[in-house]
């Protein structure tokens, strides 16, 4: 098949400034895709240390949970999945900015969560992950976006 | 071409595999698996195809897929066809990581990230689903 010619994707870029963003959960941006270049940022030891929270209050939500047979071995997979996404957050971000990941605060333990709210809750925990991803640049940046995918699993798992 | 046109087309080669790959393991399996191996299979076509428009919409030449792909073989029984289905969808997954990974470079790239998390994502929860389990960091385990 013949694809038809096209005006450069630069020179069409330097000639109308267009840049084409898009939201975190992947909405597509038309034909036109910024694939140009900009600053790179320094790691953000804020968003990493909020990621370390939010792994946190996800290991807290499935202490509260108890169960046997299929879903126990399940929880626990998707636990050491959590502890796994906390370590690697930890020693992101005091790689970053030598920060304290003391400072986060602990969550308090809440009343037992359902299967349906766990899976909610890593549905959620898959978009702010996404997001933060995108505030992030580097390895930081696809760290966040594999822990991402992976929650997302994770409530596909728990459907 | 950049890092990122690089790391695209290496996307795209793993859909045109991913696209090849689906029905050599779907006659292996019947009912629900065979169903399920049909919308996989669905949905890596979609994305090829989408992901083909954007590259030749940026001005490059998409990568075509291979005649043949002779490391899928042989799929000789459902074991086998969901193992095959699992290396397809980690592979993809690992190829849509790396390119989020590249064009993270730099704080651009904003939507090309977006769709390479949609892809990511979208491969690693279909891995689990043959898997029955998760992997802590999609993409790169």
């Amino acid at each position: 098949m013949t694809r038809p010619s096209r005006p450069s994707r630069r020179g069409f870029l330097a000639g109308t400034g267009l840049a084409v963003l898009g939201a975190a959960g992947g909405v597509t941006a038309g034909l036109l895709v910024d694939r140009s270049p900009d600053e790179v940022q320094p790691p953000n030891p804020a968003v990493l240390l909020a990621a370390v929270g939010a792994e946190r209050a996800l290991l807290r939500h499935f202490d509260t949970v108890s169960g046997g047979g299929s879903l126990h071995r399940l929880l626990q997979q998707i636990r050491a999945d959590h502890e796994a996404h906390l370590a690697a957050l930890l020693a992101a971000a005091t790689l970053a900015a030598g920060a304290s990941p003391s400072a986060v605060p602990t969550a308090a333990l809440g009343p037992p969560m359902t299967r349906d709210e766990l899976r909610a809750a890593e549905s959620a925990a898959a978009r702010a992950a996404a997001q933060r991803a995108l505030t992030l640049t580097g390895p930081d940046a696809a760290l966040l976006a594999s822990i991402a995918a992976c929650e997302a699993t994770h409530a596909e798992l728990l459907s | 071409m950049s890092a990122v046109d690089d790391a695209w087309q290496a996307a795209l080669a793993a859909e045109h595999q991913a696209a090849f790959g689906y029905p050599l393991l779907g006659p292996q399996l019947s009912g629900a698996q065979r169903d399920l191996a049909r919308s996989c299979q669905a949905a890596h076509e979609a994305l090829r195809d989408a992901t083909e428009q954007r590259i030749a919409a940026a001005g490059l030449t998409p990568v075509p897929p291979k005649g043949d792909y002779a490391a899928l073989y042989p799929v000789d029984s459902a074991t086998a066809a969901r193992a095959l289905a699992v290396r397809l969808e980690s592979a993809c997954a690992a190829a849509w990581r790396y390119l989020y990974a590249t064009a993270a470079e730099s704080s651009g790239n904003r939507a090309l990230r977006g769709q390479a998390q949609q892809a990511l994502t979208a491969s690693a929860v279909r891995a689990a689903r043959w898997r029955g389990s998760s992997v802590p960091f999609p993409g790169i385990s």
